[in-house]
């Protein structure tokens, strides 16, 4: 197989024999392991945090919603934190996603088509882990549908996809002015207390009620709490809107996995 | 007699580095280019074995790591054909977490090898780092020299087209360094074509048919392995 490497590419020209493709999956396999074996590093629970996660910060503002004595259901809770939870580390993956391209394998070069399937494999296992203990909890102590479960898990994966793609898409900017990851750590942060996250949508009034209106993650949060029969304000809310977000959100999902080859081949000299 | 094929082929090769800089004048910062390596020319034919020589700085590392596809040029274009191995270094890419002998199972089937080869594979290694049931260790906790005995074990028993040295033997102690010494030879034996980027003006005498050496990122001279090392020697005699 020949290699042709100029400022543009770095291709390789010629047929892929099934030894390569039984190579780059065995290399996939290796980055999926890595990716999580580092999660998990010493941890006595390993990945098991990953499904613990959301639970405990979900029941430590339970018993901060407790205190206050506010009326918000627990399980409206759940749903909220969780996926805003998976939105916020969807971003950040997607923005880190080009911290490193080499795939761990430092001797060889490893092709694009390895990294991205192994990012791919990653978002769908990172989501389900995030979104199945919190999915068994509704099912098992709550009582919601079956149907709302899957709707729940459905979203978590969309949200955790979608996210990931506008990260990827923030990634270069983020690599060249970095005070951006920053300021978007306090924007996370006054979302996760203004978006319908802690609380459904119909506690919102005004122009929080309006702001919520142009945040995606209202639709997505507030779709879940519905087919979990909670409160929820997804018939209110603007369908075009939601439709808008949907495919400008695809897009860059598409765009976001389109462009780590050009990306990665462009950061091999920024220092 | 038949006519041998190109294995690399560069160029007018360029590459340039972007480095952010902050200054008096751009608080800020701005990214600033540096050139590492001008106008390289080339063409290396399969079999060959030659000699990267060269000052510390002079781009002997960019140009391997461009050439192993794994930097950018600016401009200008290398191709190269067959399977190409970077040895830089003695770190595959372990994983602290894992054993040795985990480490090198798992990266034996990323970097190709076949199920079927693979005790055989992991086998090799473990005798030539011979460092006894520390193979069975956490990797964390070998030394600096057991890491990079696994390590150079590890890329010395893969079987690439185009091998590409670097400054590589490096570590262990002075009985490992007789032992990968001969391991060495029988993997530059083994692979097609090399460049080793070397100091060592004798592993470049004894082992290398063709030097070219570079000089603030142009090559300087292209020529046989006897006449490059003596160019070299002349070029390095004029610092003071």
């Amino acid at each position: 197989m020949e290699r042709i490497i100029n400022s543009d590419l770095c291709k390789e020209v010629g047929e892929i024999s099934s030894k390569d493709l039984s190579l780059d999956k065995n290399r996939t396999t290796f980055i999926l392991k890595k990716k999580f074996r580092k999660l998990s590093g010493r941890k006595k629970l390993g990945l098991v945090w990953m499904i613990l996660d959301p639970i405990m910060i979900s029941l430590v503002y339970l018993f901060v919603f407790t205190v206050l004595r506010a009326s918000t259901k627990v399980e409206s809770v759940f749903i909220g934190i969780t996926l805003f939870r998976l939105m916020q580390l969807s971003l950040k993956t997607g923005m880190n996603s080009i911290q490193d391209f080499s795939g761990g394998l430092k001797a060889e070069r490893v092709r694009t088509r390895v990294l991205t399937s192994a990012m791919i494999k990653y978002r769908l296992i990172d989501n389900l882990l995030q979104s199945s203990g919190v999915a068994l909890i509704l099912l098992l102590i709550y009582n919601v549908s079956i149907i709302g479960v899957l709707i729940f898990l459905l979203i978590a994966q969309i949200i955790g996809f979608l996210s990931e793609g506008v990260g990827m898409n923030l990634a270069p900017i983020v690599k060249n002015i970095p005070d951006i990851s920053h300021l978007i750590n306090y924007i996370l942060m006054v979302l996760f207390f203004a978006s319908p996250a802690l609380y459904p949508m119909s506690q919102a009034q005004g122009w929080h009620y309006k702001l919520n209106e142009l945040h995606p993650f209202t639709y997505f949060v507030e779709t879940a709490r519905n087919f979990a029969d909670l409160d929820s304000s997804i018939h209110n809310l603007d369908m075009r809107i939601f439709t808008f977000f949907i495919c400008s959100l695809l897009f860059l999902i598409y765009r976001g996995y389109s462009i780590i080859d050009r990306l990665r081949w462009r950061m091999t000299t920024w220092s | 007699m038949v006519m041998k094929k190109n294995a690399i082929t560069a160029d007018n090769l360029c590459l340039d580095y972007h480095m952010f800089k902050r200054s008096r004048k751009k608080p800020f910062g701005e990214f600033i280019n540096f050139r590492s390596l001008s106008n390289i020319v080339f063409d290396i034919k399969e079999g060959e074995i030659v000699a990267l020589l060269g000052r510390n700085g002079a781009g002997k590392s960019t140009l391997l790591n461009t050439i192993a596809g794994l930097l950018r040029p600016s401009e200008g274009e290398v191709r190269t054909k067959g399977r190409v191995i970077l040895l830089s270094g003695a770190d595959p890419g372990f994983i602290p977490e894992l054993s040795g002998r985990q480490n090198v199972i798992e990266l034996a089937l990323a970097y190709g090898i076949s199920s079927e080869e693979l005790s055989a594979f992991v086998r090799s290694i473990e005798d030539f780092a011979d460092i006894g049931e520390a193979f069975d260790r956490k990797f964390s906790g070998y030394s600096t020299g057991m890491r990079g005995k696994v390590g150079f074990g590890f890329i010395t028993a893969l079987n690439p087209d185009i091998l590409l040295m670097d400054e590589t033997l490096g570590v262990g102690d002075r009985e490992f360094r007789a032992k990968a010494s001969t391991r060495l030879e029988e993997f530059i034996g083994r692979a097609g074509t090399v460049i080793i980027s070397t100091h060592s003006l004798g592993l470049a005498r004894d082992v290398c048919t063709r030097g070219i050496v570079l000089d603030k990122g142009k090559i300087f001279c292209d020529t046989s392995a006897e006449d490059a090392i003596s160019k070299y020697m002349k070029l390095t005699a004029k610092v003071p």
